[in-house]
């Protein structure tokens, strides 16, 4: 035999004393001492016995003569009760409607009293007593990694919060050098020479370098925290290249590199960030510079793919090249090649790891090309603005982020007045959407939300929006934000429902049109 | 030049104020300064500056809580602020539009965005309802909604 532990302490509650009797035989004269029996005739006596003596398991008659015994069980299962004792319901013979409603209060398991031997009453105890036990394990792990989640989300809030200290504090000072770096260079402060306005420009080099580095820490910590905020919309590559051209002319020139740009205004539009896809433009570019030579060049290049589904954005260098066993690593973080890399270069090796992160996050893939000795070609793709392009490459996104079992649903915004502040709502309602949101405008008064949940519950999103435009009313001098009204359109899973969900939204997208026109 | 915009700078760098004050002198503008935003209220009341240039964390009282008085009080609610950062993050600049400010341009900005962002507000008789993005990476935000109706 097994070694024992303590005896098992059953409370038989049943009014019908050969019942009673029956159980304790059952229990203690075929078990060996396994078993305490305490017994109880009535649901007053039991609940008296169950506070007082806090038997393992219940054996739970549904006829008592002051109530009866689903009453009971609602009583022990009230969350005022405390742990959950073991419940085995006892039933008479053809009353599976009590058993099956004992099972829904929480019994768990029930017997039927007719003919039942020692080992199936056994069984059942030791089963309940098991269930509940697992129960409760389940739950202080669930408590615990929720605990653990917790801090780790505090962990992440202050690490950014560190972050974003630093970027301050560094910030300030390199603004009075840039300040003063460029006065003397204007003349303000006297006449410079050719010479000193070499030497001023190598500063001014040198803080926009320290300036990027700071942003790349900033950026990193906020893509780690969930922090950075996407605006996704229909865009133009020129436009975006137009906007970092200055810039990247100043570091070009800076280096002696030549830069060539030949980005193509009639390219097809594509569905992205611009102020993101500018950012990994610039830290291509700056890291194709970074390792070149002088009197060498680089050059930025967009075409779209044959089938028009995407345009492909590269910058070609004419450095030194990777070689096929560094491919894999220059995308990690801190990291940098040295056998080939110039003795000025400089950073945290951070460029490359956020300009692939923020591909990804537009939904495109990042590429690179290199022979040694030849250059290199770091290229990035981005889904053309159109909704049947986009839409299956957003999905797969948040798959990967979300895993596989997500919900996806539309939501409607709408102004119901014109109020002068209607087209603050918009950019308000970017900064309150999470970055697997989308947003559409679909009128000047009205907007369609694209929203993944694990749950069909969107009532804590919709609550945070209303609650956030009450707070930014609280000071807007420059006009109240108007009402918005906010409906769940629909909501799929999205294993099996993607064809309704894009009908659905292309249908939304028409409906609210054809009202606006 | 009496007749130069004036400008008043609220930092609580010294040594920027000064850089600022010789960049905005040589460009054309008559400068004021003060070192915190109780201070910085105070002169907007008495000299009805043209423009604030406003940093936004200063000891005492910060540049965003001295927007607020500013937009509260009749004598300066209507003058252009120009808000200068190192707080880069999202929500700051969205509060400091909310407020009302009319550029936001992070540290360490570069002078010609400061220079035209100032002759933006200043020099225009009527504000361009859609600032412009200036070159080298500085966002500019929304326009304030001081929209007329013809």
């Amino acid at each position: 035999m097994t070694p024992l532990g303590p005896p098992i302490r059953v409370l038989v509650v049943d009014d019908n004393e050969t019942d009673r009797a029956t159980f304790r035989r059952l229990l203690e004269r075929e078990s060996n001492g396994r078993y305490d029996v305490l017994d109880a005739a009535t649901a007053a006596d039991a609940l008296r016995r169950v506070a007082c003596e806090r038997p393992d398991c219940l054996l739970l008659d549904y006829n008592l003569p002051d109530s009866d015994g689903l009453e009971l069980l609602r009583h022990l299962r009230e969350p005022a009760a405390g742990d959950a004792i073991p419940v085995v319901f006892l039933t008479g013979g053809g009353s599976e409607s009590v058993a099956v409603e004992a099972m829904k209060r929480g019994a768990q398991d029930y017997l039927v009293k007719d003919g039942i031997s020692a080992r199936v009453l056994a069984h059942a105890i030791h089963g309940a007593i098991e269930r509940v036990n697992l129960k409760a394990r389940l739950k202080r792990a669930t408590e615990s990694l929720e605990t653990q989640n917790r801090r780790l989300a505090e962990l992440y809030e202050t690490a950014h919060q560190f972050v974003d200290n630093v970027s301050h504090e560094f910030r300030t000072p390199l603004a009075v050098i840039k300040e003063f770096a460029s006065i003397i260079n204007d003349g303000l402060a006297g006449p410079v020479t050719g010479e000193q306005q070499e030497y001023l420009n190598i500063i001014g080099n040198r803080v926009d370098d320290l300036e990027t580095m700071v942003n790349d820490m900033l950026d990193i910590s906020k893509l780690e925290s969930g922090l950075l905020g996407f605006y996704r919309r229909p865009c133009a590559l020129a436009d975006i290249v137009d906007e970092v051209r200055p810039g990247l002319q100043r570091k070009a020139a800076g280096a002696k590199v030549g830069l060539e740009i030949s980005v193509d205004p009639s390219l097809p539009r594509v569905y992205g960030d611009p102020d993101k896809i500018g950012r990994v433009v610039i830290n291509l570019v700056v890291n194709a510079i970074k390792f070149s030579s002088e009197g060498q060049n680089v050059r930025i290049w967009a075409e779209p793919d044959p089938d028009a589904s995407q345009v492909t954005i590269g910058v070609t260098d004419e450095g030194p090249g990777i070689g096929t066993e560094n491919l894999k690593q220059i995308f990690e973080r801190f990291r940098q090649l040295g056998s080939t890399v110039r003795s000025s270069t400089k950073g945290f090796g951070l460029g490359l790891n956020i300009a692939r992160e923020l591909v990804r996050l537009n939904f495109g893939d990042m590429n690179v090309r290199s022979e040694l000795g030849k250059g290199s070609t770091f290229s990035f793709t981005l889904p053309v603005a159109e909704v049947a392009r986009f839409m299956p490459r957003y999905l797969a996104h948040v798959q990967l982020y979300r895993g596989e079992n997500f919900f996806i649903s539309l939501v409607a915004v709408s102004s119901p007045s014109r109020s002068e502040t209607v087209d603050d709502v918009e950019p308000f309602l970017q900064h309150q959407i999470r970055r697997t949101d989308l947003i559409f405008p679909v009128s000047r008064t009205s907007w369609l939300l694209v929203v993944p949940t694990n749950t069909r519950d969107l009532g804590s999103l919709m609550q945070r929006i209303q609650k956030a435009r009450d707070e930014a009313n609280r000071n807007r001098p420059s006009g109240q934000l108007p009402v918005l009204d906010m409906h769940v359109e629909g909501t799929w899973r999205v294993d099996d429902r993607m064809d309704e969900f894009l009908a659905a939204f292309h249908a939304a997208l028409i409906a609210k049109e054809s009202v606006r026109a | 030049m009496p007749d130069a915009p004036c400008i008043l700078i609220v930092d609580d760098d010294r040594e920027l104020r000064h850089g600022m004050t010789i960049r905005l002198t040589a460009g054309g503008y008559r400068v004021l300064t003060a070192h915190d935003g109780a201070l910085g209220f105070d002169a907007a009341k008495k000299n009805r500056p043209d423009a604030i240039l406003l940093d936004v964390r200063m000891p005492g009282t910060n540049g965003l809580t001295m927007l607020t008085h500013l937009r509260e009080c009749q004598a300066t609610n209507r003058i252009p602020v120009v808000v200068i950062s190192a707080s880069v993050e999202d929500h700051t600049r969205r509060q400091a539009f909310d407020l009302g400010a009319r550029y936001f341009l992070p540290k360490p900005f570069r002078a010609t965005d400061l220079i035209n962002a100032l002759d933006t507000v200043t020099r225009r008789t009527r504000p361009d309802p859609q600032p412009r993005q200036a070159s080298g990476g500085t966002t500019l935000g929304p326009a304030p909604t001081t929209t007329l109706t013809p």
